[in-house]
């Protein structure tokens, strides 16, 4: 139930004033990611809350973004970082109440924010009572929501996603003296999909946080659902039933929500899980975003345009989502053998920067602190195809600790200030649920919100700037793209278009300065209006048009013809 | 230049070679693409005005497709520059615009295939670049497996006479191939060889040399036989092979006077290719023919030889029961040149000399090793090599004597 004591007199919650009240709304967003735990503290005891969150809303609401996706905070034994859920209808005490939830999201309403939160729809936690109750008796009526066998042979060739940690997807249990499926850790016992019970029970929930007003869910490992012999039991035309069914349930219910999916798979592997529009609105563009690491490092556009000329179009209502950092390690999986070398060699050069396949290591650090590269890498994720998600902190070039075990290097606490605990937390440090970054170069007392609130120039408001310009026009969210791939391949150059609207961007992928001769013959009298600045560009004309441009320069402008 | 910095600029001067430059682009291409995907490259093709559609065919070759670059994936964009050269048309401008190139992209490393030289493979490529860019040598020259019957012209008189004067074992002082680091390409641009009439047929050893005498570290690599040259007289060959050793040996003149030894060269690459058969000589028509000819420029001779060394050239030609003197050959080289230095003879009639002299001791080598095991010819190319090497002293004397 609502609490309405804590709503603002401005904006009700029965009316939020969303920055956008299209119901693709997602198509033009910017998300901005964080984890309750490590945003704000309110009550001393060194760990991040809802209350403490809500009380930073204004810092989220300043950057201009449009939607938080918060990562899991349901009830967990946290044995994976709360992916491992034991209760899908509660929050974890250590974040707040229920209430201090619902007061959350209805102060983002507020300021017109939105939130999306996490579903973890494959597996549960072995510590839920669902499970408990599957396990207790080969009886029980819940039995049938997990997956059992009495042999571990069955979908023999299903390959192991966990394969430092799992030797087989079947674990036994002594308690019902019978194997359960799980295809990621053995504690994640794996939902059956094939019970509709189950599929009712995961809409109920779905419906509980969409009726208390969440704007949708950021769906965790969505190829695995089903099982099917002598299948690799990934990608199974049975799982898009079970997501088109929820999605058909949730347009029934409700308007304005969406779903985004979570499948590190190659674009045209990820395309079916957006259907004909009706399964998922969104899904995340994985390969795209080590690409554009990996051009900036080669100072050549090839990768990245590799990347996006195959990535196939998808229904008008959906959206990529794409990111430069989050709460993983920067995934290598979606690229070759010699690409992940080679990020591994200039990316992550100490050993212990490397996780999986991957890199564990802030936007930042990875730019060596590089202002200049740090806003190209900014430029680009808010103009390319796609909604952009900004990982928190990563406003204000936060650094990481490798020091830190599995990927809590990225997971540190938020810095507000050069005070105490960086603000982050009245607890005694040695209570912190993490350390905070303290190094000279990325430390609390260098980085933090509040000098950058005090500093025009800083990275804190450039984001803001950032974020504000691309805000000023829909071409970036919904344009197409047409590379213009001049001689120089250290400069990235490509056209957005929506309709009559039209953006010119320009990129200089390399550390010196660089010019290009851009073939905008098509483009013959419209001029290009800097976006930033509003300065105006000579006229475009049938000649190539030359541009010079700086060390990691970009460029966006705006064609008009006057 | 667009294309910017590179690592490896791949250079191919081209004149009518339609036949072949599509498949050593494809070559090069794979190269990059398969073996060196994190390095800045680049493809640059001379070309000296064909009329074969050749610059075309290299500008249009698809290199996306086909049986290719199926399982591999460049990291970076591939650049083809096309470019007619201006001057005049000549191996040394071809050379001289690559280089030009290659300091202007600050390639480490310039690799020039030859596109009427020996089939080019993707790994062969591989290999040429790979120890430039490891820094291992400066220089990489190929080396050719011959009949040591064969190729007369190098294996009698321009590789012992390298060996010997330059102190550098190096086997195939003219092949038309190479490669160097970027930094021998500046320094070789800012010589004055360019200019000189002769740099056309000069260059290929002028540049072993120069490396050498350069103090750069120099390696061989095994290549496959080489195709023919273009054609030319034997008049025409010698003439420009006496004349290139000459531009050579002027332009290092301190460097060879204080060489000694022969320093024997590091080798890459395996000798894949199975020895050619010997070529196919009338010898006793050669010898027939020289006879003659010397017989009838004596006098000129007189001009040039030592007339120790002439008496002895006369009485070789006549005798009944011929040796194969080395050492008459070795000097008879080194007071050609000695004479080609002091100007006591135009070159052209120097050449024209020279010419039935070597036809000569051509056909003499032929004759005593046209039945004898391959081992045992190559051995007397080995003697000749230190005949040349010891006899040494008599080419700094005659070259700096007075007259």
């Amino acid at each position: 139930m609502r609490t309405d004591a804590h709503a603002e007199p401005f904006a009700p919650a029965s009316m939020p004033m969303y920055r956008s009240a299209d119901p693709l709304w997602y198509k033009d967003a910017v998300f901005y990611q964080l984890h309750v735990k490590s945003f704000a503290d309110s009550n001393g005891d060194g760990i991040g809350d809802f209350p403490g969150l809500t009380a930073k809303l204004d810092h989220v609401s300043s950057l201009g973004v449009d939607c938080l996706w918060l990562q899991p905070m349901y009830p967990s034994p946290f044995k994976d970082d709360g992916y491992d859920i034991s209760d899908y209808v509660n929050i974890h005490p250590s974040y707040g109440t229920l209430q201090d939830f619902e007061r959350f999201l209805e102060q983002a309403h507020s300021r017109g924010l939105r939130v999306i939160i996490e579903l973890v729809l494959n597996h549960t936690s072995d510590q839920h009572a669902w499970f408990a109750e599957a396990r207790s008796s080969r009886d029980n009526p819940r039995r049938d929501w997990y997956v059992w066998s009495d042999t571990d042979d069955r979908y023999r060739g299903v390959r192991i996603i966990f394969i430092d940690t799992e030797l087989s997807n079947w674990a036994w249990d002594p308690v019902s003296k019978s194997y359960y499926w799980h295809r990621f850790f053995s504690h994640q016992p794996d939902l059956n999909y094939d019970n509709p019970a189950v599929r009712d029970e995961v809409w109920q929930v779905m419906k509980f946080w969409l009726d208390l007003g969440v704007d949708g869910f950021r769906v965790d490992a969505v190829p695995y659902l089903v099982e099917r012999e002598g299948t690799s039991c990934e990608n199974l035309p049975e799982t898009h039933d079970v997501l088109k069914e929820l999605r058909a349930k949730l347009d029934a219910h409700f308007t304005g929500r969406v779903l985004l999916a979570e499948a590190n798979m190659w674009p045209e592997d990820v395309r079916p899980y957006f259907g004909n529009g009706d399964e998922f609105h969104m899904s995340f563009h994985f390969p795209i975003m080590p690409r554009i690491f990996m051009a900036l490092r080669l100072e050549d556009r090839k990768p990245l345009i590799d990347i996006i000329e195959r990535t196939p179009s998808i229904p008008d209502t959906c959206q990529w989502a794409i990111f430069l950092r989050n709460h993983d390690e920067l995934t290598l999986e979606m690229v070759t053998e010699i690409e992940r070398q080679y990020m591994w060699d200039e990316y992550a050069k100490d050993p212990r920067a490397r996780i999986n396949l991957g890199i564990r290591r802030r936007l930042a650090t990875l730019m060596e602190g590089d202002r200049r590269r740090v806003q190209l890498m900014s430029g680009l994720l808010m103009s390319l195809p796609g909604s952009p998600i900004m990982y928190y902190g990563d406003e204000i070039g936060m650094g990481d600790n490798m020091y830190l075990g599995d990927r809590n290097s990225v997971r540190t606490p938020m810095q507000w200030s050069n005070g105490v605990n960086a603000g982050f937390s009245n607890a005694d440090p040695e209570r912190l649920w993490l350390p905070l970054v303290s190094n000279a170069l990325y430390g609390y007392q260098a980085v933090n919100v509040d000098s950058q609130q005090r500093n025009p120039t800083s990275l804190l408001n450039w984001t803001r700037r950032l974020i504000e310009v691309r805000r000023s026009t829909r071409v970036f969210g919904r344009g197409s793209i047409e590379f213009l791939k001049p001689a120089n391949h250290r400069v990235l150059a490509f056209t957005r278009t929506l309709g009559r609207e039209r953006a010119l961007v320009v990129c200089n992928l390399a550390g010196t300065a660089q010019v290009a001769e851009l073939d905008l013959s098509a483009l013959a009298g419209a001029i290009p209006i800097e976006m930033f600045g509003g300065s105006i560009f000579p006229r475009i004309g049938r000649e190539p048009y030359p541009v010079m441009i700086g060390p990691y320069d970009f460029y966006w402008f705006r064609l008009r013809w006057l | 230049m667009a294309v910017g910095q590179v690592d490896v600029l791949v250079g191919l001067p081209t004149l009518n070679n339609a036949a072949t430059v599509v498949n050593i682009a494809k070559a090069i291409h794979v190269s990059f693409t398969r073996d060196l995907p994190r390095l800045r490259t680049v493809i640059i093709n001379s070309d000296a005005g064909s009329t074969d559609g050749t610059p075309e065919l290299i500008r249009d070759a698809s290199f996306e497709h086909g049986d290719m670059v199926q399982t591999s994936h460049s990291l970076r964009t591939m650049h083809r520059v096309v470019t007619p050269y201006h001057g005049i048309p000549g191996k040394n401008t071809a050379l001289q615009s690559l280089f030009a190139a290659a300091v202007l992209t600050q390639a480490e490393t310039l690799v020039v295939i030859d596109p009427a030289g020996p089939a080019t493979t993707a790994e062969r490529v591989t290999e040429l670049i790979t120890p430039i860019w490891r820094a291992e040598v400066e220089f990489l020259a190929p080396r050719y497996r011959r009949h040591p019957r064969d190729g007369a012209l190098v294996t009698q008189l321009v590789r012992p006479l390298v060996r010997a004067v330059y102190g550098v074992e190096l086997d195939e002082p003219l092949g038309a191939e190479f490669a160097c680091s970027g930094r021998f390409a500046s320094h070789c641009l800012e010589q004055d060889i360019w200019q000189q009439d002769a740099a056309t047929f000069a260059i290929d050893l002028w540049l072993r040399t120069e490396a050498i005498a350069h103090g750069l570290t120099i390696g061989q690599i095994w290549r496959p036989p080489t195709a023919s040259a273009a054609p030319t007289t034997l008049r025409q060959a010698v003439r420009q092979i006496l004349l290139s050793l000459l531009v050579a040996l002027r332009a290092h003149e301190s460097f060879w006077h204080t060489a000694s030894d022969a320093v024997k060269l590091p080798t890459w690459g395996d000798d894949r290719t199975k020895c050619p058969g010997a070529a196919e000589w009338d010898h006793v028509a050669l010898a027939v023919q020289a006879q003659h000819d010397i017989s009838e420029i004596r006098p000129l001779l007189e001009g040039v030889l030592d007339p120790a060394v002439l008496s002895r050239l006369v009485d070789e030609i006549g005798a009944t029961d011929p040796r194969l003197d080395d050492e008459l050959w070795v000097r008879i080289v080194y007071d050609f040149l000695g004479a080609s230095n002091r100007g006591s003879a135009g070159m052209d009639h120097l050449a024209d000399m020279f010419v039935p002299i070597y036809m000569w001791r051509a056909a003499r080598f032929m004759s005593f090793t046209a039945h004898e095991p391959d081992d045992v010819a190559q051995t007397r190319l080995n003697t000749l090599c230190d005949a040349f090497l010891r006899l040494k002293p008599l080419l700094v004397n005659s070259w700096t004597v007075e007259v």
